[in-house]
C-alpha cells in the first residue's frame, strides 16, 4: 500500500507542476500536505473515495491551468504574427534593422525620457522585507508614492494608475507588510507601525525626496499621518475618496449602529481616528488635490440605517472631502463623475491627472 | 482594525462572492482552521454539493489573504501546519454576502416563488 500511496503522491506532484510558480512558492508544501491528508482519509474509505479525490484534482488542474496556458498560447501567436509581419515588411524594404544609411520608411516613435521599471524586495532595518515597484524616470524629483497599508494592500491595486502616470514622473507602489509579496506578521498593525514601515521602506529603497503621497480611502488618513510625522519629506498630496479622522464620531452622531467600535479607544487609535468631539487640526500648505467620487453608495451598503440617516452619511462624506481640500491654501476639490469608491480601478486616469498636476505645481519648470 | 465600516460599499463591489471564496470565508467564520480542515468543512457546510481540491483551496486562500480578508495565524506547537482566520474585513464581507442572499430570498418569497421554509 505504501508504494501505491507514494505513487499517488508522485502523480500529484507532477500535476501540481502545472500550477503557477507564485502559488507553489508560497503554498506548495501545504498543498502537498493537504493532498496527503485527503488521500489518507480516502484510502480508508475505499476505492470510490480515492477515485473521487482524483476526479476533483483532475478537474481543478484543468480549470486552473487552462487559462494560463491559453494566455501563453495567445502571446506565442501574437509574437509569431509580429515576426511574420516584420519579415514581410523587411523583405519589401519598408524597414531595416540595425545600423543602416538607408532612410527608414517605417516611423519610429520618439523615445520617452529614460525610464526604469523595477521591482524588488527591500529589507527594512526590522528584518522584514517589503515588495516595491517603481516606474518612470529614476533621475527626477519628486517621487510619487502610491501608499498602501490602510485602504489598499498591494501594489497591484494601483497598477492601472501607475500605467497612466507619464514616464517623466517617478512613481512607486508597494505591498504593505502582511500583503502580497511582502513579509507576513502575526498581529494586526496600528497606523503608527504602518507609518514607521513606510518611512523605513522609503529610506531603505533610497527614494528621491521630496515625495508626493497618494492615499485612497483609509489611506488618506495614513498619508496625512506620514506628512505630519515627516513634513519635510512631503511636497504634495493626492487624496482619493479619502476617509476623515473625525469620521467615527460624526457617523455615530447620525447612527450609533453604524460602527459599534466608534468609541473604542484602541480601535480608534490603531486606525488613526479621533475620539468623540475631537477635531482634526492637521493643516499643510502644500499642493493638494482631493478627488471625490460622484456616485453615492446605495443605502443597502449601510444596513440598519433608514433613508434619512443614509442620506446624512453620504452628505457628510461630501463635507469631509470639502473640509480636506480646505486644509491647504493650495487645496483643490475634484468631483469625479461616474465613479464610486474604487476610483483607482474605475477611473485611474483621473488619479494620474491629479498626480501630474501636483507634480507640475512642485516643479513648475517642467512641461 | 474594525473601524472601517465606512468602506463597506467598497467591499460590496466584491459581491456576489465566487463560490470558493464564499465557502472559505464561511468555514473560517467559526474560528481559525488549517487548510485540510477548511476543505472538509466546505464539503460539510455545502451538504456535499460543493468541494474544492488543494490547489483551488490555496489559490483562494492566496487571493483572500492578499485582499486582507483572511490572515495567517501562528501554528500551534504540536501542529506545524499554518492556520487561517477571518480578518475583520472578511467577516464584514461574509455578512454582506449573507445579507445579499437574504434579500434575494425575501424577494422570491414576496413574489411567491418560494414559500417560507422551503429549501428547494
Amino acid at each position: 500500500m505504501s508504494r501505491m500511496y507514494r505513487a499517488h503522491c508522485c502523480l500529484f506532484d507532477c500535476l501540481l507542476s502545472f500550477q503557477s510558480d507564485d502559488l507553489l512558492a508560497r503554498y506548495g508544501d501545504e498543498i502537498r500536505s493537504v493532498f496527503r491528508d485527503e488521500l489518507s482519509d480516502a484510502w480508508q474509505e475505499g476505492a470510490t473515495a480515492v477515485l473521487r479525490v482524483w476526479s476533483d484534482i483532475l478537474t481543478e488542474t484543468i480549470a486552473l491551468a487552462t487559462p494560463r496556458y491559453l494566455a501563453r498560447l495567445h502571446i506565442l501567436l501574437a509574437a509569431g504574427l509580429l515576426a511574420s509581419g516584420l519579415t514581410v515588411a523587411a523583405t519589401l524594404g519598408f524597414c531595416t534593422f540595425g545600423h543602416s544609411p538607408v532612410v527608414h520608411a517605417c516611423s519610429q516613435k520618439q523615445s520617452d525620457p529614460p525610464t526604469a521599471t523595477s521591482s524588488s524586495l527591500i529589507e527594512l532595518p526590522s528584518g522584514h522585507r517589503m515588495f516595491l515597484e517603481c516606474s518612470g524616470d529614476p533621475t527626477v524629483e519628486p517621487t510619487v508614492i502610491l501608499a498602501n497599508g490602510r485602504g489598499l494592500g498591494t501594489a497591484d491595486a494601483w497598477a492601472l494608475v501607475q500605467e497612466k502616470v507619464p514616464a517623466s514622473i517617478r512613481t512607486c507602489s508597494y505591498d504593505a507588510i502582511g500583503a502580497g509579496q511582502s513579509d507576513r506578521v502575526q498581529e494586526p498593525h496600528s497606523i503608527d507601525q504602518v507609518v514607521s514601515e513606510m518611512h523605513d521602506l522609503f529610506q531603505a529603497a533610497r527614494l528621491k525626496q521630496p515625495y508626493v503621497l497618494v492615499g485612497a480611502s483609509a489611506g488618506g488618513i495614513l498619508v496625512r499621518r506620514y506628512q505630519q510625522d515627516y513634513s519635510h519629506q512631503v511636497a504634495g498630496l493626492v487624496f482619493v475618496d479619502s476617509a476623515h479622522e473625525e469620521m467615527e464620531w460624526r457617523d455615530a452622531a447620525i447612527s450609533k449602529q453604524f460602527d459599534p467600535n466608534w468609541d473604542n479607544p484602541v480601535s480608534l487609535r490603531e486606525n488613526g481616528f479621533l475620539p468623540d468631539r475631537q477635531k482634526l487640526t492637521w493643516h499643510a500648505d502644500i499642493p493638494l488635490i482631493v478627488l471625490e467620487r460622484a456616485e453615492r453608495p446605495p443605502c443597502s451598503a449601510f444596513p440598519g440605517l433608514n433613508q434619512q440617516q443614509c442620506d446624512a452619511i453620504n452628505d457628510q462624506w461630501h463635507d469631509f472631502q470639502v473640509d480636506l481640500a480646505g486644509r491647504s491654501r493650495y487645496g483643490q476639490l475634484r468631483v469625479i463623475a461616474g465613479v464610486g469608491h474604487r476610483m483607482h480601478q474605475q477611473k485611474p486616469e483621473a488619479i494620474a491627472d491629479a498626480i501630474e498636476d501636483v507634480v507640475r505645481q512642485i516643479r513648475p519648470e517642467s512641461h | 482594525m474594525a473601524a472601517e465600516h465606512q468602506f463597506d460599499d467598497d467591499l460590496l463591489e466584491n459581491l456576489p462572492l465566487p463560490t470558493a471564496s464564499f465557502f472559505v470565508l464561511f468555514a473560517l467564520a467559526e474560528g481559525e482552521k488549517h487548510g485540510y480542515r477548511i476543505m472538509q468543512d466546505i464539503r460539510e457546510l455545502s451538504g456535499g454539493t460543493f468541494s474544492v481540491g488543494p490547489a483551488t483551496l490555496y489559490t483562494t486562500i492566496k487571493k483572500l489573504s492578499d485582499q486582507g480578508l483572511i490572515r495567517e495565524t501562528s501554528p500551534s506547537t504540536e501542529d506545524r501546519r499554518r492556520t487561517y482566520a477571518l480578518a475583520p474585513a472578511g467577516r464584514r464581507l461574509l455578512e454582506a454576502e449573507f445579507r445579499r442572499q437574504q434579500q434575494l430570498l425575501d424577494l422570491a418569497r414576496r413574489k411567491k416563488l418560494l414559500r417560507v421554509g422551503e429549501q428547494k
